[in-house]
């Protein structure tokens, strides 16, 4: 079942620190939002998470599998749509997910599902480097859901997706997560968050700000539509680009 | 996934981003043509065709050398395939190929470039060694120290620890004895990017040099040294250390892409910031409208193709290098370098032309005037040019042409 923590999690650039003392759990079937400021270090949790940064210090375990001391293992487990995607521009969109399902040990029943879910299916055998902005999102999540995959990393996925897409997409989460993922999703897309949430982790400066979840949350939804907006402003100041 | 499949997803990607007549077969080909015609207008069997023969070789091959960690670690998908599970085996499979393949090209183009000497048997059987020796190298050697080096850093990235060994390393790819005297005692150890880039250009100069010791041995004179210990056991090296770095790849290859791709990552976070050096300062100060496109387009390179320093590097080296010793023959080093250097040059025009440099797009939506853009990358083509090429090639000119 998917389940991961962060420990103690510290990320440097050279001298400055993107990322400083974070430390928080997921569980298994929730989908967690990660707000937060341009330059607050949402981005380079998810990749560290992901394995694609290397932290300064602290630890990172997926479902109990440490990402430094056995990194196969724990990537293994771990589904990541980075921004912008990475893709292999000259495969098919069904190639591209077809390598990404080979790697997880997946078989060519699991990307057929994964294409039709996210609506991918009629552009299969469109080639990655023709694709639109929103298209190559969606193949990006694509290849982040296919396979045995216990965490989902997006980062910002659900940006530039058309509404039928982004209904879509919400539905396949929202199922990967009741089948034991679990999700955890930078975006600014606020209404988003409110309609699909479990929890909201909200950083600035690297540091973790804000936990809402469970009744907190509940309390919090129920002040009304703009109520993550509110807590939003509440908690950070607006400063343009930190 | 196994080795097998991984090499096939690879190389079907490999084969749709080329263009047909951009091969390797073809270059090969081309390569070792323009090579025999040159051998055969120097004189078919004579000691300066075997030189020029020799400068072609070395050309040919010094770019799968420098390819190498490019093949291994620095590649475009490093970040991709680090987040998968892949094994250790099958990422050093899928790589050694790509050596491999890249070596057996410069071998077919040496081979086609030696045909001249094909009339006397022994004579092309000579050249014909010392092509497959360095064949060994760029496919098994070569491989081995990048792996290596990158091994090193991986585990000093992962643990936090300065090893002596990482220590030693870099004082070998600096090529420094008092460096390397020092290792074990200092507590100072080299950037690990650094290290990754200078490790395998240290190994392919000590290939280079070993070979250059059988340079008389090629037109049946006394070698330096015997050609069955250097060229024999540059082969044998070769693949006793290339099996090492395959049994070394299980435990650490994974952990080479990711440590490595994410090296990369964290520090193409700092070069961004970087501001441009004074020799671009004072260039963009001379270019009026075209000094802000010549900063972007110096940024960019400098990131996005360090091939291009690499090469003009060597080239910079090897021209002042034949101006000081002023060989007796020394045209074939000469048409080498500059023939080899202004080829580059047009592959780096063609670059500069296209994305992640020129973004036709984006730049259309900018009051900047399409000349101005034109005008800085002439200007930054004839700065590498001058910087590199032409002021060491004056040098050597001036030294080599009779008075």
């Amino acid at each position: 079942m998917g389940r991961a923590q962060v420990t103690d999690l510290e990320i440097r650039y050279g001298k400055r620190v993107a990322v400083a003392n974070l430390s928080f759990e997921l569980v298994a079937g929730e989908i967690a939002l990660l707000l937060g400021p341009n330059g607050a270090g949402k981005s380079t949790t998810l990749a560290a998470m992901a394995g694609a940064v290397l932290p300064s210090r602290g630890k990172i375990e997926v479902d109990g599998v440490d990402l430094a001391t056995a990194p196969r293992e724990a990537r293994g487990k771990v589904g990541f749509a980075d921004q912008p995607p990475a893709l292999y521009e000259f495969f098919t969109v069904a190639e591209h997910v077809g390598f990404v399902a080979e790697a997880r040990g997946a078989d060519a029943s699991a990307v057929t599902a994964v294409l039709a879910e996210l609506g991918l299916a009629r552009i299969a055998t469109r080639p990655c480097r023709e694709l639109s902005f929103g298209m190559r999102q969606r193949v990006g999540l694509a290849a982040a859901l296919v396979g045995p995959v216990e965490l989902v990393l997006l980062d910002e996925t659900l940006n530039g997706l058309d509404p039928h897409a982004s209904r879509s997409a919400r539905t396949t989460l929202r199922a990967a997560a009741d089948r034991g993922a679990a999700v955890l999703m930078s975006t600014h897309l606020l209404g988003v968050a409110e309609r699909m949430c479990d929890r909201i982790l909200v950083m600035n400066k690297g540091a973790l700000v804000a936990d809402k979840r469970g009744e907190e949350l509940r309390a919090l939804l129920a002040k009304g539509p703009s109520a993550i907006e509110d807590l939003y402003v509440e908690l950070i100041a607006d400063e343009g680009v930190t | 996934m196994t080795s097998g499949q991984l090499i096939r997803w690879q190389a079907r990607h490999a084969r749709r981003a080329r263009a047909r007549w951009t091969s390797g077969g073809v270059i090969a080909v081309a390569a070792g043509i323009g090579l025999a015609l040159w051998v055969a207008h120097a004189g078919g069997t004579s000691e300066t065709a075997s030189h020029a023969w020799l400068a072609g070789t070395l050309l040919i091959f010094v770019v799968a050398f420098l390819r190498v960690p490019f093949h291994i670690y620095w590649r475009a998908d490093a970040a991709m395939l680090a987040q998968l599970p892949i094994g250790g085996l099958a990422l050093f499979d899928a790589a050694a190929w790509r050596c491999a393949r890249a070596a057996g090209w410069c071998l077919l183009a040496a081979l086609l470039g030696a045909s001249p000497f094909a009339r006397d048997g022994e004579n092309f059987l000579r050249h014909a060694a010392v092509a497959g020796a360095f064949a060994a190298a760029a496919a098994g050697f070569l491989p081995a120290i990048a792996t290596w080096g990158a091994t090193l850093v991986a585990r000093s990235a992962s643990g936090g620890t300065q090893s002596a060994s990482l220590r030693l390393a870099g004082a070998l790819a600096t090529a420094s004895p008092t460096g390397a005297a020092r290792a074990a005692t200092s507590d100072q150890a080299p950037a690990p990017s650094a290290l990754l880039g200078a490790l395998p250009g240290f190994g392919a100069t000590v290939v280079i040099v070993l070979a250059l010791l059988e340079t008389k041995w090629l037109t049946g004179g006394v070698p330096a040294a015997s050609p069955a210990l250097v060229l024999g056991g540059l082969g044998a090296g070769s693949v006793v250390a290339w099996l090492g770095a395959r049994a070394l790849a299980p435990a650490h290859m994974g952990t080479i892409l990711r440590d490595v791709s994410a090296l990369d990552r964290q520090r193409l976070a700092m070069l961004e910031i970087h501001p441009p050096t004074a020799i671009e300062r004072g260039i963009a100060s001379l270019l009026g409208a075209a000094a802000l496109p010549y900063r972007k387009d110096a940024r960019l390179v400098r990131r996005r193709y360090p091939m291009a320093f690499a090469l003009g590097a060597l080239a910079f080296v090897v021209l002042v290098a034949v101006g000081a010793a002023r060989p007796a023959d020394p045209a074939p080093w000469l048409v080498a370098v500059l023939g080899g250097t202004a080829l580059y040059a047009v592959v780096l025009a063609v670059r500069l032309r296209h994305p992640p440099l020129e973004l036709p797009r984006l730049s259309a939506t900018l009051p900047i005037a399409p000349s101005a853009i034109a005008r800085a990358k002439l200007a930054w083509l004839a700065a590498w040019w001058l910087i590199f090429i032409g002021a060491p090639a004056a040098f050597a000119l001036a030294r080599v042409l009779p008075d």
